[in-house]
């Protein structure tokens, strides 16, 4: 891999509730090389924008970062450990060198105020910019996610605009400050698939002239083969497998890869002759007790050993993975 | 079983207190089928094509403006399965009651048949059948969606339509529910109209194939005709951008120029003219009308084929 802008070692995140603990993320480890598109891929509860957020460190209380985890941003020659950051500094880091983008743009935006002012805002905060000068910048940023007739649409308020050209606005607000790390957290989930291919073509367009490192969470496996560099598969807080994007699909590892990749029906698939793959069972509850592998009780290949011990993660020629009877 | 004769519904926006315009939303612009008994049509298309529409307009939660709904016998039942299973559920009633309303509605029990009726409908549906006396809130998604389907199917109906059924569910309860939606037709000889956004979920469900654009069917065929040979630049866009695993598609880079119509100030010629990047001169006077192809049940509704 490249040079790494940013590493996560033993990443656990807590949510102390009332009658018990639920560990949404489970002390997760990777790397994201500089220039890269990583993808976290999860279902619901698999902790993939708990990640995100912690690594932001926006986890609020009952929520907590445990103190052992370490998340390793790199800063010029070193490296700072943002777990250790005051939310003093952290303000410093959010939204200039690591953003984010969000899944419904309509929400994210504040809705009594244009959008010219609020795409600048970040330039502003940072003491990059005044108002004025925010301002102007704001319109370039527009033009560089071509929003057609830009310096009207400035002026324009949120509900003014369609989720695809929020989409553009929030992107350009993202970029606003040059960020080292670009979150984007499932950004095309609320958009139509014309709109989709639209807004991925975008981000991939500005990775390549900015050269910065995206970490794009999806539920959708389909999505990220040809889009991403490497895949994170999350499932119930643990990483399951890890791998090049087009090694994990092509020759997934993990049994819960494999059941994924094959539930999903894909075009050209007819009921008439091909029959659709069901996971059985239902998604873990949050703070479920899980003694052993947490895909274990809807896996086919399940033993005795799986139900009784979680697997540790092996690797092997750049790829990872949590079973003890992992396909080669 | 079901046939949907030139359906046109229009949404009259609020005027201001000043304003006396008559602006509405063209959400359905003159929509025809026909539903065989046991068959799936499925509907697929973008937000605001008029999917939901349709659907609520032939219940007659939306009265169309103008029309036909013809059912054949007049007395079929139809019922609806909802996106979210989250909304459509009452959390205050008990699954038993729930899943057994239409029947009590239909008079075709009495409440001291409700347990036995919510046994055999849990059972059916994939739960265990001592589930009854549970509220919604103590199932998950895919379970909710379970219960959802089997309060549809539990007055007999001839018809059902399902509106998106499965995209709210996560992905790997997707499938279980797919399978059910195609064992409980089998079992009990249901029609579905079937409206979703993600064009190979339609074609996996579906014996005819609609595809929708700003409240016209552009495109209607079986779904491998469809899949083949797409006629109408809309559906071989559709398809162009739909993500699939394991063809390197690279949807990022499509070319997709033009914006979507708008449908309070509609042009005069095909919706689609902005976005084709096949347009002719005709495309922008005149909306072509949906004419079978070169095979007869292939219909396409473009200048390019008439």
């Amino acid at each position: 891999m490249k040079e790494k802008i940013l590493e996560i070692k033993n990443l656990t995140t807590r949510f102390h509730m009332v009658d018990r603990d639920i560990t949404a993320v489970d002390s997760l480890s990777f790397d994201l090389g500089s220039h890269e598109i990583l993808a976290i891929i999860g279902e619901s509860g698999s902790g993939k924008s708990v990640t995100n957020l912690s690594i932001m460190k926006l986890i609020d209380e009952p929520g907590e970062i445990s103190a052992e985890s370490r998340i390793l941003f790199r800063d010029g020659d070193k490296y700072l450990d943002l777990n250790k950051l005051s939310e003093k500094e952290m303000e410093r880091i959010r939204g200039d060198r690591i953003s984010m983008i969000f899944q419904e743009p309509s929400a994210s935006f504040n809705p009594l105020f244009r959008l010219g002012s609020q795409v600048g805002e970040s330039l502003h905060l940072h003491g990059k910019r005044n108002k004025e000068e925010a301002y102007h910048e704001a319109l370039k940023l527009l033009a560089q996610v071509h929003i057609p007739n830009f310096s009207l649409r400035a002026q324009d308020y949120p509900f003014q605009m369609s989720g695809g050209m929020l989409q553009r606005m929030m992107i350009a607000q993202a970029l606003a400050c040059h960020p080292d790390i670009l979150i984007a957290d499932e950004p095309t989930t609320a958009l139509d698939v014309t709109t989709q291919a639209q807004i991925l073509g975008l981000l991939k367009e500005k990775q390549k002239e900015t050269g910065m490192s995206v970490i794009f969470i999806t539920h959708d496996l389909a999505l990220v083969e040809d889009f991403c560099d490497r895949i994170l598969i999350l499932y119930a807080g643990s990483l399951m497998e890890e791998g090049n994007a087009r090694d994990v699909i092509s020759n997934p590892m993990h049994p819960y890869t494999r059941d994924l990749l094959r539930s999903i029906p894909k075009p050209g698939m007819f009921k008439d002759k091909d029959k659709l793959f069901a996971i059985p069972g239902k998604v873990p509850d949050p703070g479920e007790k899980i003694e052993g592998c947490p895909y274990a009780k809807r896996c086919t290949g399940c033993t005795a050993e799986c139900l009784a011990k979680k697997p540790d993660i092996t690797e092997k020629d750049g790829r990872k993975v949590r079973c003890f009877h992992a396909y080669s | 079983m079901l046939t949907v004769k030139n359906l046109v519904k229009h949404y009259p926006l609020k005027a201001g207190r000043f304003s006396s315009s008559l602006e509405k939303i063209h959400a359905l612009n003159g929509v025809s089928f026909t539903l065989g008994s046991r068959q799936t049509l499925g509907i697929v298309g973008e937000s605001g094509c008029g999917k939901s529409t349709l659907a609520k307009a032939i219940l007659g939660i939306k009265p169309p403006d103008s029309g036909q709904i013809i059912l054949d016998p007049p007395d079929t039942r139809m019922q609806y399965i909802f996106q979210d299973p989250y909304l459509s559920l009452n959390p205050k009633m008990q699954v038993k009651d729930i899943i057994t309303e239409p029947m009590r509605a239909a008079d075709m029990i009495t409440r001291h048949d409700v347990p036995r009726e919510a046994e055999r409908l849990l059972e059916l549906v994939g739960l265990p059948k001592d589930w009854g006396t549970k509220y919604p809130h103590e199932f998950s998604g895919g379970q909710r969606q379970r219960i959802c389907i089997g309060r549809a199917i539990s007055s007999k109906p001839g018809i059902v339509i399902c509106d998106e059924p499965v995209s709210s569910l996560d992905v790997s309860i997707q499938s279980q529910i797919l399978n059910l939606l195609l064992e409980l037709q089998d079992k009990l000889n249901i029609s579905y109209i079937f409206i979703a956004h993600n064009i190979a979920v339609v074609l996996y469900m579906s014996d005819i194939v609609s595809v929708m654009y700003a409240g016209y069917i552009v495109e209607s065929a079986t779904p491998q005709e469809l899949y083949s040979n797409p006629m109408h630049p809309y559906t071989k866009l559709l398809l162009s951008v739909v993500p699939e695993i394991g063809r390197n598609k690279r949807i990022f880079e499509q070319k997709i120029t033009g914006e979507v119509p708008d449908l309070i100030h509609m042009e005069p010629g095909c919706p689609f003219y902005g976005r084709c990047p096949m347009h002719k001169d005709v495309c922008r006077t005149a909306i072509p009308q949906l004419k079978p192809g070169e095979k007869s049940d292939h219909s396409c509704a473009c200048w390019l084929y008439q």
